[in-house]
């Protein structure tokens, strides 16, 4: 819309590189937090009906099938399992798994990113990182 | 004394822009996979 009104006013040359400007601030934005502030999402603990969502999406990420359900909603039984989920537009469009463990060469509580995904049309907004900025956060807080 | 226990987070990936995500963020590869050590986010 606010592209279609400006073109016009300004035509040729001056136009065409108007119409570049715009694309290129509309680039600049999307890459910039002030955008990713715009985009709304949540990142919340992994439930129980979550299962089936997240195994439909990893099978459309991975492209191939197989029975996840069950060591999902195992894991989430699990307290050495961490899953995430990013919600955005009331559906799943993100998911990590993080397992924990003892070092006993460090001494610490590591732990393990076994999955990190976030659907395509969603990426670039922020999700994965606020995703592993909670993974972080929790590692860092289990590890005290 | 003994120095306090570490701990690290670890993640390997075979997708090229998830490493430099990975890496971006603060993982350092370590030649076997990414690590981010967290001893510096603990008080």
């Amino acid at each position: 819309m606010l592209i279609k009104n400006m073109v016009p006013q300004v035509s040729g040359k001056t136009g065409f590189k108007t119409l570049l400007l715009i694309i290129r601030i509309h680039k600049f934005l999307r890459k910039t937090s002030c955008f990713r502030l715009m985009s709304e999402f949540k990142i919340r603990p992994a439930e129980e009906e979550d299962a089936k969502p997240v195994e439909d999406m990893v099978a459309g990420w991975l492209k191939w099938k197989v029975e996840r359900a069950g060591a999902f909603r195992k894991a989430l039984r699990e307290k050495d399992h961490l899953i995430l989920i990013a919600e955005a537009e009331a559906q799943i469009v993100g998911v990590l798994h993080m397992l924990f463990y003892l070092d006993v060469v460090n001494g610490g509580l590591n732990s393990h990113i076994l999955l990190l995904h976030v659907e395509e049309g969603y990426q670039g907004k922020g999700i994965g990182r606020a995703l592993l900025d909670e993974a972080v956060k929790h590692a860092a807080e289990s590890a005290r | 004394m003994p120095l306090k226990a570490r701990a690290e987070i670890h993640v390997d990936t075979v997708f090229e822009d998830a490493v430099k995500f990975y890496k971006k963020y603060g993982f350092k590869d370590n030649g076997v996979m990414l690590e981010l050590p967290l001893n510096r986010l603990q008080k």
